[in-house]
């Protein structure tokens, strides 16, 4: 079941190509945009660039779960799913297929800024402490934008209220991960406090999620 | 008497601030036929889906039954091939139908198109896959909502044999009912928001 389960959510992405294009070019413009207004002119600083990472990240994983959860419900295909899977099920693979995309666009998002941004330098212990926190963030965003694509789905909006439920909720997501990451590049040690918050966020947005699957959300 | 499949009992149900059902009550048993009638609105398709979730307290399944339905909405992924939804919901649902697939996509000539994305489909090769799917299901219930919209004669034929067939109980709504009263057993109809159910003949179990 969960082999079946993540090949459908691969070949799902691999047919969208749309969604990939705008997750490229919108990475890459808002890159240049970037680069070109800011750092031609003065090197940005690094909270700037850590900044800029995130919001990119955030803004690709609002693209990934809105085209995931359209193709769930453009032609209902998520009744059936529900009528022979565990909801809890479909919510976890989801969340960590778009996490693993996520984690490889991050993988490309990290060379483009070393070589486009001056003071953005991965050395070796603020690779890893970042990374670390990176990660947590990034899992904690694509358990909560599943989630709440899915409560999404049961109003008129759809989708398109996803942004609106998203950006309040992921603040805290940004406060905690952007300071250890910006600690860990200053302090170089590794931030305990702010890695334990983190693993709170995913533990309470992935239970939270689970949760609200098993939920009736249909009309 | 046959075993019941699902009991209904005063079904109350809303969306919104608008009442779809109140009170609704009614009892399908083992290999029995009902016909579900009523106009465009009366509730004939939101019956079907609750029905299908089963998760409304107002069901009561004696023993846990598997049901496939065919809605207005195909049930696919529309960016996948035919194959690769079959496989999928194929794999999900543990079918043990996965064989019959061949035969299926010969009955209602698919074959060529097997491979092919569903968003590239007609309307009525849309039905036909979402029939198939169903299909896949070894179900004791099988839930219809106008399963013969968009379909050519050929497939109307072959989805009527199909009914015959089905070794379940079937619940199939329509606005054309008179093409099966002879194998219908019964029939469910909205009227003026309440839903009257007629008995023609016992089940066949």
């Amino acid at each position: 079941m969960w082999k079946a389960l993540i090949k459908k959510e691969i070949l799902l992405l691999g047919r969208a190509k749309n969604a990939v294009l705008s997750v490229l070019s919108l990475g890459l413009s808002m890159l240049f945009l970037f680069y070109f207004g800011l750092e031609g002119t003065e090197n940005l600083s690094l909270s700037h660039i850590l900044g800029l990472k995130w919001g990119i990240l955030f803004l690709i994983s609002y693209i990934l779960v809105g085209q995931s959860v359209w193709e769930e419900r453009e032609s209902e295909a998520f009744r059936i799913n529900h009528a022979h899977l565990p909801r809890f099920s479909l919510f976890l693979v989801k969340s960590f297929f778009i996490f693993f995309v996520l984690v490889l666009v991050l993988g490309f998002l990290q060379i483009l800024l070393v070589v486009f941004f001056e003071k953005y330098k991965l050395e070796k212990n603020f690779f890893l402490h970042g990374s670390i926190y990176l990660s947590l963030g990034l899992l904690s965003l694509s358990f909560l934008g599943v989630n709440l694509s899915y409560l999404s789905q049961s109003t008129r909006l759809k989708e398109m209220l996803l942004p609106v439920l998203l950006t309040p909720l992921t603040i805290p997501i940004f406060l905690f991960g952007l300071d250890a990451e910006k600690n860990a590049f200053f302090t170089n040690s590794f931030q305990e406090k702010s890695f334990l918050i983190l693993c709170l966020f995913n533990i309470l947005y992935g239970s939270l999620g689970a949760l609200i699957m098993e939920l009736e959300l249909d009309e | 008497m046959s075993p019941t499949l699902v009991k209904c009992q005063n079904l109350d149900y809303q969306i919104g601030y608008k009442r779809i059902f109140k009170n609704l009550s009614f009892e399908i048993q083992e290999k029995e036929f009902w016909l579900l009638l009523g106009d465009n609105g009366s509730g004939k398709s939101t019956l079907l889906k609750l029905l299908y979730h089963g998760t409304h307290s107002a069901f009561y399944f004696p023993k846990k039954i598997q049901m496939s339905y065919v809605g207005h909405s195909l049930g696919l992924y529309s960016s996948l091939s035919l194959k690769e939804n079959l496989e999928y919901f194929g794999t999900i649902s543990h079918s043990k139908n996965i064989e019959k697939i061949p035969q299926w996509l010969e009955t209602f000539r698919l074959k060529k198109r097997y491979l092919d994305p569903i968003h590239t489909f007609s309307e009525g090769m849309k039905k036909k896959s979402a029939i198939i799917r169903s299909l896949l299901i070894d179900s004791e219930l099988w839930l219809l909502d106008e399963p013969f919209n968009g379909l050519d004669q050929a497939s109307v034929e072959e989805l009527k044999k199909l009914l015959i067939n089905f070794s379940g109980s079937i619940l199939l709504a329509t606005h054309n009912p008179e093409k099966f009263l002879s194998l219908a057993t019964g029939e469910m109809k909205f009227e003026n928001g309440n839903l009257l159910v007629r008995r023609y003949v016992e089940s066949s179990y």
